[in-house]
């Protein structure tokens, strides 16, 4: 579809648009692109191995397995995906997980009430998140150093406070939440659900939302119109630890005892589900709805090659071969773009000299030297 | 030093007596006085380092004056940040525009100052998107902002475009005094001239505004009257249609005294 020259100005009224050509804006936008492309990706993945592997995919079993499986990931990456849109990032989760989940176990062993220490361990998530903001904005410390300090913190506290060892003597109920089932479905299914619904409308709802992309487009810009952008980085930060310290919750209850050994995988799944969501890493992009459905793809690909009995090696070239194709295929799209705009701006002599007049920067001022 | 016209009783609405500002150790500012008419377009010209954009940020609260007054209705303000400046009805369109280019010109208008939706969807910050577009579509229609729609991203438009959604922004919510930084430097001849004839529309609408500019073409063609600033201090304000490229030209570079004074500038 061709865009019409840029150079219009003041000519044309503003058109309000019907609800056809919004939807033709929409088609044409990457993000929504995107996510279509995942979708069919998950469609056309699920659907081979269902036909390969003997009809065993598209099960409530199977798919109840795969929502056990991503919960955790997906309630932390799309949590950090408002600290990526707002412009930082935040590493620290897979060691705030541990020590949530740590926490947790020995409070209940204490005799704690399990809510109690649930709530608890969220708590810590929260204080973690206060301390990433304060390192970032309050000293200064760029994103991704201030928050692998608190990778590598979380995870020795968590040591200290077990002595190294997974905390035993916990009551049965402990491991409801993470493989228990409620009303016929994964206890994960809802909580999972809630929180990436209550994520989204967040994001595309309300005030706080239109300012994280704000903060992370421009900063100063977004001071300038009265933003308060540190106050929203900080949110974003606590939103995301609390999320990690719930999923450490929730990662503690599927094994049963919580040890204090952080799950590099996690982290880095957490990521790759993000960017194939198609947030970008330079802030201001990104939705909570697109790392929702890249979530949902990495668990196809992990649940569908353990399905067809293939090995954990080459689940991991999967995963990275994914990574790479999804941002791949943005890239060449860019590159395509960029190459139509060239070509069209060559081909008509008129178009040319619009362009060539928007480049053109204006000669100085006769009265400007002295 | 200008002659007393009936336009010159018009009353001022906005003034700044002896501004003094300093970054460093270096005064970037040493005199600034400047009064602005009400319905008048004003610019304010000098050479580089001569202390306009230090004047125009300190008008728009983007920064503080280490002395000296801003007066708004002869009234002693303290403008702590761009809010509170917009609170006085001071609304800035600074050089790079502030926009955010990720989100559309409609969230754009409204950036800061959004609308909700009533209880109990204001408590949790829900925006009422339909009521702002609306009221943004409006906004455009009536300045004749050519853009295509406001549900575009403020990124993939045109420089006159995004010029046109950042006055646009500036004079909705009851501004009266608009201030704009170099409206016409990033923009070729034909966006040049639709910005200018935007500035024109804003005063027609009744309100103040202040342009620095680099472009003496564009100042003479907008500007009512015209302020030199020189080496931090205000050299003179005079009318355009009183004045000569040349002189103005003389009093940038020094070549001519103006009244260096600037207590003339009050009248």
């Amino acid at each position: 579809m061709a865009r019409s020259t840029a150079t219009e100005t003041g000519t044309i009224p503003t058109a309000p648009t019907g609800p056809g050509q919004r939807l033709r804006l929409a088609l044409l936008n990457r993000d929504v692109q995107r996510l279509l492309l995942n979708i069919a990706l998950i469609l056309i993945i699920g659907l081979a191995v269902h036909i390969l592997g003997g009809g065993k995919f598209f099960t409530i079993r199977n798919i109840f397995a795969l929502v056990v499986q991503i919960s955790v990931m997906t309630i932390i990456a799309s949590a950090m995906t408002l600290v990526m849109v707002a412009g930082a990032i935040d590493v620290s989760v897979s060691g705030t997980v541990v020590l949530s989940g740590v926490t947790a176990g020995l409070l209940i062993v204490h005799g704690m009430p399990t809510p109690l220490a649930f709530a608890a361990a969220i708590g810590t998530g929260v204080v973690v998140g206060l301390i990433n903001s304060f390192l970032v904005i309050g000293i200064g410390i760029t994103s991704l150093i201030a928050t692998i300090g608190l990778l590598y913190v979380t995870q020795g506290v968590a040591n200290l406070m077990t002595n190294g060892l997974p905390v035993i003597g916990l009551p049965l109920d402990f491991t409801y939440v993470g493989t228990g089932y409620i009303l016929g479905v994964p206890v994960s299914l809802p909580i999972m659900l809630g929180v990436v619904v209550l994520l989204i409308a967040v994001q595309r709802l309300t005030r706080f939302g239109r300012y994280i992309v704000a903060a992370g487009s421009d900063p100063q810009a977004a001071f300038l119109n009265g933003i308060n952008v540190n106050r929203t980085l900080t949110l974003c930060f606590v939103i995301s630890g609390a999320a990690a310290g719930w999923g450490g919750v929730l990662y503690a209850s599927r094994i049963g005892n919580p040890a204090p050994v952080v799950d590099n995988d996690l982290l880095f799944q957490v990521i790759v589900a993000i960017v194939i969501g198609g947030t970008a890493l330079t802030g201001g992009q990104g939705s909570v709805l697109g790392t929702f459905v890249g979530a949902v793809l990495i668990g196809v690909v992990n649940q569908s090659l353990n399905l067809l009995g293939v090995s954990t090696f080459w689940q991991y070239v999967a995963l990275g071969a994914l990574l790479v194709f999804s941002v791949g295929v943005d890239a060449v799209a860019r590159r395509d773009s960029i190459r139509d705009l060239r070509r069209r701006l060559t081909r008509t002599p008129r178009a040319a000299a619009d362009a060539s007049r928007e480049l053109t920067p204006q000669l100085p001022e006769k009265g400007r030297e002295t | 030093m200008s002659a007393k016209e009936p336009e010159s009783d018009r009353k001022i609405v906005l003034e700044t007596r002896d501004l003094y500002k300093h970054f460093a150790g270096v005064v970037a500012l040493s005199q600034g006085n400047f009064a602005l008419r009400e319905n008048e377009v004003h610019a304010i010209v000098g050479d580089n380092g001569a202390g306009k954009s230090t004047l125009l940020k300190l008008i728009s609260g983007a920064l503080q004056p280490d002395a000296g007054a801003i007066l708004i209705d002869g009234k002693p303000v303290t403008l702590a940040n761009p809010t509170a400046a917009r609170r006085f009805g001071v609304s800035t369109v600074f050089q790079d525009l502030a926009l955010i280019n990720h989100l559309d010109a409609a969230s754009n208008m409204f950036l800061g100052r959004e609308i909700l939706l009533p209880p109990p969807f204001s408590w949790f910050g829900v925006l009422d998107k339909r009521t702002m577009r609306q009221r943004v579509v409006d906004e455009v229609r009536r300045l004749k902002v050519g853009v295509r729609s406001v549900d575009q991203l403020v990124g993939g438009m045109s420089g006159g475009q995004r010029q046109a959604i950042a006055v646009a922004r500036a004079v909705a919510f009851g501004t009266r005094i608009v201030v704009m930084d170099e409206p016409t430097a990033a923009l070729g001849v034909r966006e040049s001239g639709a910005v200018l004839d935007l500035i024109k529309a804003v005063q027609a609408r009744g309100l103040s505004v202040v342009i620095i500019s680099h472009s003496m073409p564009d100042v003479f063609k907008v500007a009512d009257r015209i302020t030199v600033l020189r080496l931090g201090r205000t050299v003179s304000t005079v009318d355009r249609d009183q004045t000569s490229l040349q002189d103005i030209i003389g009093m940038m570079t020094g070549a001519f005294p103006g009244d260096a004074a600037g207590s003339e500038v009050r009248h």
